[in-house]
């Protein structure tokens, strides 16, 4: 499902410049919860991002479903990620100033859907994170918990093959994690590929993730 | 591609979610284009009005040059004119301008007559409701509302006294007012018995002003025009035509000078635009980058801005349009219009016809819109082609 | 020099056409030297997101100059009332010497800026962009052409003598020694009104077995052709007056504004067959699609001048 050939990832700047990533190669396969584990700026937001098509790799290929989005040029890479990824920030990064309905929404707008199918989905997604009473709400009025639940359902509402989320658990309580936690396993047993980056003991025992990744310095250490 | 009316609602939203900004683009937009559009109003509504009026205008006018400068016409040449095949008739015209010192304005006086034939067929009407030989015996005047008002508010209720070309008074009294039906025209017109105007001029009274002359068929006018200044070569002849173009090209003129003006002001409010969207707030770049993280393209972002860009220029453009409107026609444009309407002469207060007509619009579109959204469209680029990655971190 | 607003308007656009129209040069410059698709270096990725502003500009400035060109024209023919003897635009166009090349050389950059938007749709349908490099030159090459024709127009507008008498559409389009255009009225009327359904027949010959060589030049020759015999024939039963030849007057409201959806018609009919064909050698798969909207609208434009001759004749029980 995803395969990562020997990427390098650098950031040049006029200071200085910043290996992110050195020589990674992995593989996951469809349907897989992947832990991405490692200290703070070890390289796991950049493999997130580079696996999203939100970034392109220095050298190296990326293949995600069995196109090579290292190479994919905007429009296509941008319509990849709508259609395969759901994204999870460790900010959730929601727009403040639009309700709960309306941020859900953004990813199909592009698509140009009916409106009948566009609600049927954002009304099923809401339902699922149990967010549906709070829909006309500013984002900015929510909690920290409610907010989750909104960048969750947000990240599945294009129906995506793969989610990716960086630092999930990072700004909830014991909880509220364990709810996100049980909602991964759902996804995983609906076929879902997972792709967590965290650095929170609470995922690494867990029976329904396949692999762990520890990076160090943008390095593979296991 | 099917139209996506999502981004366009999107586009709207975001317009009213950035509140102050908006504002303050749309009300520099709308005041622009209403300056602009009152401007081009105003001169196309005189332009038309003075086109209407030209139709009653004498054909040919015959005036007679000497050292470049005008000088009176002897009577004496109103016979071999009336000599040339095609000449219906040849009218002397006794008409001047008299300055009113104390009120600064200027008044036209023209001389009418009881057995003549007017020039124009309104004056025509005024001499037939007086008894001109009547005003004659008595001294008396028609004035237009105009000169009527300017005499009132200096006390002249009913005469005024002129001072003749030799400093003598001459009393004339007021008779009778008239609103003629070119109000720009008479609005500031005496009418008076010819004598009476040979005196207060100093003219001679084998002389006239000028002369005036009707053809029988208008398709001959060039060679009429060749015969008269083969016959007498001090004498210039203007046709209606050239007066028509003459007017035209002040019109331009006037407008073109203000258009440039505006062409100016709009560069620099193209400048300041850009100036204004290049930065973007950190708050916008972030919404930007969430968005080519959820899955939109560059193309979505540029269609979306895009969007932004046209509802708040069109809406400006049609708000400014409707407010120009109403400024120009309903109001009757108070403090522009002393663009085109001289300054010497007395300010008619006349109404500006209703005239607009979709080239004009479309003109005003052309030099407004294209320039907002050329404006516009190298800080949309920039704002899209925000990497998602660096602005997220 | 006269100054009307229209004057200034269409110079004002020339001049922000001339800014981003410069910033597309460099930028497909840029473009054809340094794209390497396989690249991923920082530079790469610029060019990338440069090829956008690239498409940006030229669409914007494609989508002015169509309303822009007739806007022109009405321009011309607003001018004709201060320019002695002139009676519409054709009077205007022509008192100025190089006043037929300026008209020519819009219409032909309505062409060449029409072929790079359709090449550039194709390009972007496609994943790997592989016209990019094409799209540059064409548009490094077009860019002079363009800059001609603002420069042209300057002078054209700056040039414009209002004492200077000029001759009226009644003798340009005439057999008269004065006109430049007299040359035309040498041929035969039904010389060229022939081979003006010759060429269509070959058209539809073309079309029939789906060669774009034989489509592309009956193209070529019909866009001659229909315009030759516009002037020289099929005009005068617009207006039902034999000696009337003037191209111009047909867009006036006398004659409902035919001329607009003519030379809509014969533009994209002909742009279609010559562009889109032009196109269809490059990449694959458009030929069809091409020939058929060319095929449609030049039927269209057939169709309705011979309507007038015909009806004319059906009226009248003579030719004019």
């Amino acid at each position: 499902m995803i395969v990562l050939k020997n990427v390098y990832k650098c950031y040049e700047t006029e200071a200085q410049r910043i290996d992110a990533l050195r020589d990674i190669s992995l593989h996951v396969k469809a349907g897989e919860c992947v832990l991405l584990k490692g200290a703070s700026g070890s390289g796991k937001s950049t493999i997130l991002s580079l696996i999203a098509g939100l970034s392109k790799p220095t050298t190296g290929d990326v293949v995600v479903d069995g196109k090579r989005i290292s190479k994919l040029m905007e429009p296509f890479s941008a319509h990849f990620r709508r259609e395969n990824i759901g994204f999870i920030f460790q900010r959730y990064h929601l727009i403040p100033t639009l309700s709960v309905r309306d941020n859900i929404a953004l990813p199909l707008i592009p698509e140009n859907l009916t409106a009948q199918v566009m609600e049927k989905r954002i009304q099923e997604v809401m339902q699922l994170c149990a967010i549906s009473h709070k829909a006309s709400a500013l984002c900015r009025h929510l909690s920290g918990g409610e907010q989750q639940r909104v960048a969750i359902a947000r990240a599945l509402v294009n129906e995506p093959k793969i989610i990716i989320a960086d630092e999930p658990t990072a700004n909830l309580d014991a909880v509220l994690s364990e709810q996100f936690i049980e909602t991964m396993h759902d996804l995983k047993k609906r076929g879902v590929t997972l792709l967590i980056a965290t650095h929170d003991s609470q995922f690494f025992n867990l029976p329904f993730v396949d692999q762990q990744i520890e990076l160090k310095n943008g390095v593979m250490i296991s | 591609m099917k139209f996506n009316i999502y981004l366009l609602e999107f586009a709207l939203f975001s317009l009213m979610r950035k509140g102050a900004k908006t504002l303050f683009v749309f009300f520099i937009l709308t005041f622009l284009i209403f300056l602009l559009a009152s401007v081009l109003f105003i001169s196309d509504a005189i332009k038309h009005e003075l086109n209407v009026s030209i139709e009653h205008l004498p054909e040919l006018t015959l005036q007679r040059l000497q050292a470049g400068k005008q000088i009176n016409v002897p009577l004496k040449r109103v016979e071999p004119l009336l000599e040339i095949e095609g000449v219906a008739s040849v009218i002397p015209r006794v008409w001047g301008y008299y300055y009113f010192k104390v009120a600064g304005v200027n008044f036209s006086v023209v001389g009418i007559d009881a057995f003549e034939q007017s020039y124009k067929a309104s004056l025509q009407n005024v001499v037939d409701a007086y008894d001109v030989k009547a005003l004659e015996k008595e001294g008396g005047m028609i004035v237009g509302a105009g000169v009527k008002k300017i005499l009132e508010e200096n006390y002249y209720q009913d005469f005024f006294n002129f001072v003749t070309a030799d400093g003598k008074w001459k009393r004339m009294h007021i008779v009778g007012s008239f609103n003629a039906d070119v109000s720009l025209q008479a609005n500031d017109m005496i009418l008076l018995p010819k004598k009476s105007a040979y005196e207060i001029f100093g003219m001679a009274k084998d002389e006239a002003t000028d002369l005036v002359l009707k053809v029988k068929n208008p398709e001959e006018i060039s060679t009429i025009v060749s015969k008269i200044n083969q016959k007498y070569p001090d004498m210039r002849v203007v046709t209606k035509e050239d007066i028509r173009v003459s007017y035209q090209n002040i019109f331009d003129y006037k407008s073109g000078f203000f258009l440039s003006l505006f062409v100016v002001s709009a560069f620099t409010f193209f400048m300041i635009i850009y100036d204004k969207l290049s930065g973007l707030s950190s708050e916008e770049k972030r919404e930007i980058g969430i968005l080519k993280a959820l899955g939109w393209s560059m193309d979505d972002i540029l269609k979306e801005r895009f969007y932004e860009s046209f509802i708040l220029c069109f809406g400006a453009f049609l708000l400014a349009l409707a407010l120009s409107m109403a400024y120009v026609f309903f109001f009757d444009a108070p403090v522009l219009r002393s663009l085109f309407v001289g300054y010497s002469t007395l300010k008619p207060s006349f109404e500006l016809p209703f005239y607009v007509n979709i080239p004009m619009i479309v003109l005003l579109f052309l030099l407004s819109v294209p320039v907002y959204i050329g404006s516009v469209m190298i800080p949309s680029w920039r704002a899209a082609m925000l990497d998602a990655d660096e602005v997220l971190r | 020099m006269t100054l009307t607003p229209e004057i200034i308007a269409i110079l004002m656009l020339d001049g922000l056409f001339l800014f981003f129209s410069s910033i597309a040069f460099v930028l497909s410059l840029k473009l054809y030297w340094y794209w390497d698709r396989d690249a991923t270096s920082l530079l790469q990725y610029r060019l990338e997101k440069e090829s956008y502003l690239v498409g940006l500009i030229i669409k914007y400035i494609f989508m002015l100059k169509v309303p822009l060109f007739l806007f022109f024209i009405y321009t011309c023919d607003t001018l004709s009332g201060i320019i002695t003897g002139a009676m519409c635009a054709a009077g205007v166009v022509n008192s100025v010497d190089f006043g037929l090349f300026l008209l020519l050389f819009k219409l032909l950059n309505l062409y060449l800026f029409g072929f790079w938007l359709l090449l550039h749709v194709r390009d972007v349908e496609s994943e790997l962009q592989p016209y990019i490099r094409q799209k540059s030159l064409f548009f490094g090459i077009a860019f002079f052409f363009f800059v001609a024709e603002i420069v042209l127009e300057i002078l054209f507008f700056t040039s414009l003598n209002i004492s200077k008498i000029v001759s009226c559409c009644g003798t340009l389009f005439s057999a008269s020694t004065q006109s430049s255009l007299s040359f035309l009225f040498l041929m035969e009327n039904w010389m060229i009104v022939s081979f003006f359904y010759a060429s269509f027949v070959l058209m539809l010959v073309g079309f029939m077995v789906k060669n774009s060589a034989v489509y592309l030049f009956s193209n070529l020759l019909f866009l001659f052709f229909a315009i030759v015999s516009l002037i020289l024939f099929f005009s005068t039963y617009v207006y039902e007056l034999p000696t009337h030849h003037c191209p111009f007057c047909l867009l006036q409201s006398d004659y409902y504004g035919v001329g607009y959806f003519l030379y809509a018609t014969l533009f994209l009919g002909t742009f279609y067959g010559i562009c889109g064909v032009v196109i269809s050698t490059l990449t694959q798969g458009f030929i069809l699609r091409a020939m058929r909207l060319s095929i449609f609208f030049n039927s269209v434009y057939v169709l309705i001048v011979s309507a007038y001759v015909v009806v004319y004749f059906l009226k009248n029980g003579v030719w004019l």
